[in-house]
């Protein structure tokens, strides 16, 4: 009867997978993995999971996102910019392009590195490998360390610096020159385009993937998740809906699953009786009740364009909790979302009820701005 | 909005860099662009609310701002602010733990909405979506700890070096805690319900 294999370790075996080996090991791990089946089951498993969890939606729009960065440009815009560094600190994109190259890595090419000649070679350095460490390792689910996976070695490539300098000129104007006709581009594409190490979904892992999602497909029953759905609260008006169904990058409703109505600011506030805007007449039982619906909206981004009211309301909420002597942790917490409301207010009302609300809290806690 | 402007769209990272280090700061609203999306995603992961993940942007965005002067031109970028990203929001994560011991965005928990309304894909037929809420469940059973590396690993595709950098420990530690983390997933994808270990 023939042993059972030796395995790698995980921390091996997975930093294999994220090439993240060095050389030498690379090919002890490689050698053991392309005769192991288990060891490639687990990979595979392991990217499929992960690519799952990549590939799953953004869950806010591009309204938000441009949003934010109007919010950002606004902050940094009183800034000071940033002081200018002198021309012999930069340097060539020789760097960035191997990051490219490491961002679009392809996923392991088991068929291709499983050829036989290579198992046999594989093996004869493995068994070499261990008759020399005289290693023993029990029980074969138990895999020792293995090394980056191949596809991945590129990547560890990408984080060779380049030696080579940028020429001692005015960079900002010969970038511009260079560029100036070629852009039409829209931000919506430059999102796509995001930097060369920014996480593309479903790149390398995708076959791993769609194998996983085919087998699924032929062992899970899909009814609990219909009649999930179908019970996903509809309390959100028709227009009003929910990051995801309104996001302008949702997709289309297809098949037989009906896209949910998350609860909207309005339909919230008009079941707990509030007003639209925080004001001294609403009673504190009412904001209590309503304060789990609202973090609900503050927690999945629901508030959309409300995000300033439903801050208002969570300051307001958090103040009654506390009482006359909040903590200091409770001090930020309010002071936080008041900020952000008076930040975030699409609307003078708000704006103006939640500065001076701040301005009052600050007082009556003893930190007079 | 600050108006994307076409003739930035085409620069490399590196020439928007060099653009905000001369003295442009509007070109980094080009860089917010490029970067927004998979930083909300990293920060969404981590703080596991929509709102404390804007929060991290914001901050975020106006550190990496504030820094870029330092910043060497030649290397990526993207690394560079996902790093800050992810100490950012675990610093929020910290404070969220210090003022709250509930979880935030668990599926289902205290009258939140449940996983599928907000992971669902329209797109996605029920067998697919079935399989990605699992692996969504999977994920928000895991540790804190095993989150956090999982999402730096996953979402931002930083490098071993980098992880560490951003949680502040060795590489070997990386190795090992992100190794138990997906034994952890993968346990939590066939036992539901089982608890993954932290560190020893």
């Amino acid at each position: 009867m023939s042993p059972e294999p030796l395995h790698p370790t995980r921390e091996d075996l997975f930093a294999y997978r994220d090439g993240e080996l060095s050389a030498d090991r690379r090919v002890l791990v490689e050698a053991h993995v392309l005769t192991c089946r288990s060891c490639r089951d687990l990979i595979d498993e392991v990217s499929a999971v992960e690519a799952s969890l990549r590939a799953s939606p953004d869950r806010v729009g591009d309204a938000y996102f441009d949003r934010l960065t109007e919010s950002v440009m606004r902050r940094v815009g009183s800034d000071a910019a940033p002081a200018p560094i002198p021309i012999d600190r930069r340097r060539s994109d020789a760097g960035a392009e191997a990051e490219g190259k490491r961002a679009h890595a392809p996923k392991l090419p088991w068929a291709i590195l499983l050829s036989a000649g290579s198992a046999m070679a594989a093996v004869l350095v493995v068994a070499v490998f261990l008759v020399r460490e005289r290693a023993v390792l029990p029980s074969a689910p138990q895999p020792i360390a293995l090394e980056r996976s191949a596809p991945d070695a590129a990547r560890l490539k990408a984080g060779a610096e380049s030696a080579s300098v940028a020429p001692a000129k005015d960079e900002r104007q010969a970038a511009l020159n260079r560029k100036q006709a070629a852009g039409k581009k829209t931000a919506a594409s430059t999102d796509s385009k995001a930097l060369a190490h920014a996480p593309a979904e479903g790149r390398r892992d995708q076959a791993a993937l769609q194998k996983m999602s085919a087998q699924q497909e032929l062992s899970e029953k899909p009814a609990p998740v219909k009649d999930r759905v179908a019970r996903a609260p509809a309390t959100g008006s028709a227009a009003g809906l929910a990051p995801l169904a309104a996001a302008p990058d949702a997709k289309a409703v297809g098949g037989n699953v009906a896209a949910p109505s998350p609860a909207t600011y309005e339909s919230v506030i008009h079941r707990y009786g509030l007003p639209p805007v925080w004001g001294p007449g609403v009673s504190d039982e009412m904001i209590l009740r309503a304060e789990p619906a609202l973090r609900n909206l503050y927690r999945v981004g629901g508030a959309s364009e409300d995000s300033a009211r439903v801050r208002l309301y969570l300051a307001e909420a958090i103040r009654i909790r506390a009482g006359s002597s909040p903590d200091s942790t409770a001090i930020d917490e309010i002071a936080k979302h008041y900020r952000r409301a008076i930040s975030l207010a699409r609307d003078p009302e708000t704006a103006s009820v939640a500065r001076s609300r701040l301005l009052e809290f600050l007082r009556e806690v003893g930190k007079t701005p | 909005m600050t108006p994307p402007r076409p003739d930035r769209a085409d620069l490399s990272d590196q020439d928007i860099v060099r653009l905000v280090q001369g003295g442009e700061s509007d070109a980094f609203a080009e860089f917010v662009r490029r970067t927004r999306r998979a930083a909300y995603r990293l920060a969404r992961r981590i703080t596991r609310n929509h709102e404390d993940a804007d929060d991290v942007l914001q901050e975020s965005f106006v550190k990496a701002y504030r820094a870029l002067d330092r910043f060497d031109s030649g290397k990526p970028i993207g690394p560079w602010f996902l790093t800050i990203v992810a100490r950012t929001a675990l610093s929020s994560l910290r404070r969220e733990r210090r003022r709250s011991a509930s979880p935030l965005d668990e599926p289902g928990q205290d009258g939140s909405p449940p996983l599928a309304e907000r992971i669902a894909d329209p797109s996605l037929d029920p067998g697919s979506l079935e399989r990605r809420l699992e692996i969504e469940r999977a994920y928000a059973r895991l540790s804190e700890e095993h989150r956090v590396i999982l999402a730096l690993r996953v979402e931002a595709d930083l490098p071993y070096a980098g992880i560490a950098e951003a949680l502040g420990i060795p590489v070997g530690t990386v190795m090992s805690r992100l190794a138990r983390a997906r034994e952890a997933l993968v346990e939590q994808m066939k036992e539901p319900g089982k608890v993954g270990s932290d560190e020893p």
